[in-house]
């Protein structure tokens, strides 16, 4: 290497890694202007899809940092998006959450009720459901699960009442076991499972003042298409929840 | 005190007129709207167990239900079973989707009585008809035995705008 190139070299390194933090510094400057557009529209829309938004932009600078090598500059990014993410923090819709167990009562289309074990699970719109009953006669034992993932959306303004809309999954096993020698031929067991809709309503009862104590009454329809043919036809099946759960809320 | 069968019945109908009147009182005069009629068609599960009967062709009067809805999103729901009832819809999901809730005579094949129904359903859009689909709970306590009744019904239909 000549004395000529090695002395552009000395001048050309320290422009290209100014270049590069020039670059970095347009690319960070780039997604501030769209955290700040998301931050205003999470202002006056209070949208929690804006607050997502700022978050996911969050999660790209982190990125970036992980990319630099520049402690310095990706401590300073670090501080502006700690500065700049902070209104949305503040602004974006708390996420709500709740816990609770409890007691439900099943009908399967016998207008019989069955007792059954219920946990419930709910986060901001989205509620998770989970019931479980059985029954076992002589040789005979039955499993049920249900668990219906839906959305919530509060009806009657202030009410407490609530109605939801989603997915139902359930698994049936009934399972036979003769003990009896002479008739372990019949012992049998079957795992049905099914893919429905479910809907109803639920009402947050408990008063203000006891939180973050809470309490729900639910009244619940999982409905399974009868099989395909049958599905197409409208027949169906169902399994009816009624069910009172009692648990802790997260705001 | 002990009711007779019919007299529960009278009851059930006098607190589903009562219900039906206080809300008839509280609707405003509809305006640009006088309001729609739904008609469907599908097997209600009437309480018999195992899933819903389904006749072919649908020639059943169990399968059929007429709805009346105000311009002010009450309704009016006749049909042998679930039963009839009068309620408010909810709208939810940019007004195309619905919850409805409220009260009336809840009918299945193990008795009749007063309860309570809730519904979710779909319209699509249309200025005269519109495609209709509704699923409806409705639980109510059976008159002679005093034991919960819960039927449902699945059904598709036709939204008529008035």
């Amino acid at each position: 290497m000549t004395a000529c190139q090695q002395s552009t070299k000395l001048v050309l390194q320290p422009m290209i890694g100014c270049r590069r933090i020039e670059t970095q510094l347009v690319a960070e400057f780039k997604i501030k202007i769209e955290v700040c557009i998301a931050v205003i529209d999470n202002l006056v829309h209070g949208e929690s899809l804006h607050g997502r938004f700022a978050r996911m932009q969050l999660l790209r600078i982190c990125r970036l940092n992980h990319r630099s090598h520049n402690l310095v500059l990706g401590l300073l990014i670090r501080v502006a998006a700690a500065l700049t993410f902070s209104p949305v923090f503040l602004a974006a819709p708390a996420l709500a959450a709740e816990f609770g167990i409890g007691y439900g009562a099943v009908d399967q289309g016998d207008d019989r009720l069955e007792p059954a074990a219920s946990v419930h699970a709910g986060l901001d719109n989205y509620v998770v459901n989970l019931y479980y009953y059985g029954r076992e006669f002589g040789p005979i034992r039955q499993d049920t699960y249900l668990i219906g993932v839906a959305h919530m959306w509060p009806i009657f303004g202030g009410s407490g009442l609530s109605a939801h809309f989603g997915v139902s999954l359930i698994d049936e096993r009934i399972r036979i076991k003769y003990i009896d020698s002479l008739y372990t031929a019949n012992n049998n067991a079957e795992n049905n499972f099914n893919v429905g809709i479910n809907f109803g309503v639920a009402w947050t009862f408990l008063p203000k003042g006891i939180a973050p104590l809470w309490a729900q009454v639910a009244w619940d329809s999982h409905i399974y298409a009868a099989g395909l043919e049958g599905g197409i036809l409208l027949s169906s099946g169902r399994k009816q929840v009624i069910s009172l759960a009692v648990g802790v809320e997260f705001k | 005190m002990k009711w007779s069968r019919a007299e529960l019945c009278r009851i059930s109908i006098a607190l589903y007129m009562l219900f039906a009147g206080l809300f008839s009182l509280a609707l405003p005069t509809p305006s640009a709207f006088a309001g729609a009629l739904t008609l469907h068609v599908g097997p209600p599960g009437i309480g018999s167990g195992g899933a819903n009967p389904l006749s072919i062709p649908p020639v059943n009067i169990l399968e059929y239900e007429v709805e009346y809805i105000t311009s002010n999103d009450f309704e009016t729901c006749l049909s042998v079973s679930p039963g009839i009832f009068f309620g408010k819809r909810t709208r939810i999901l940019k007004g195309s989707t619905y919850v409805g809730l409220g009260g009336g005579i809840v009918i299945d094949t193990n008795g009749a009585g007063p309860g309570v129904y809730s519904s979710i359903g779909y319209n699509t859009s249309g200025s005269f008809i519109q495609f209709n689909m509704e699923v409806k709970q409705a639980i109510g306590i059976d008159s002679t035995s005093h034991k919960l009744i819960s039927p449902y019904a699945l059904r598709i239909g036709a939204t008529f705008i008035l």
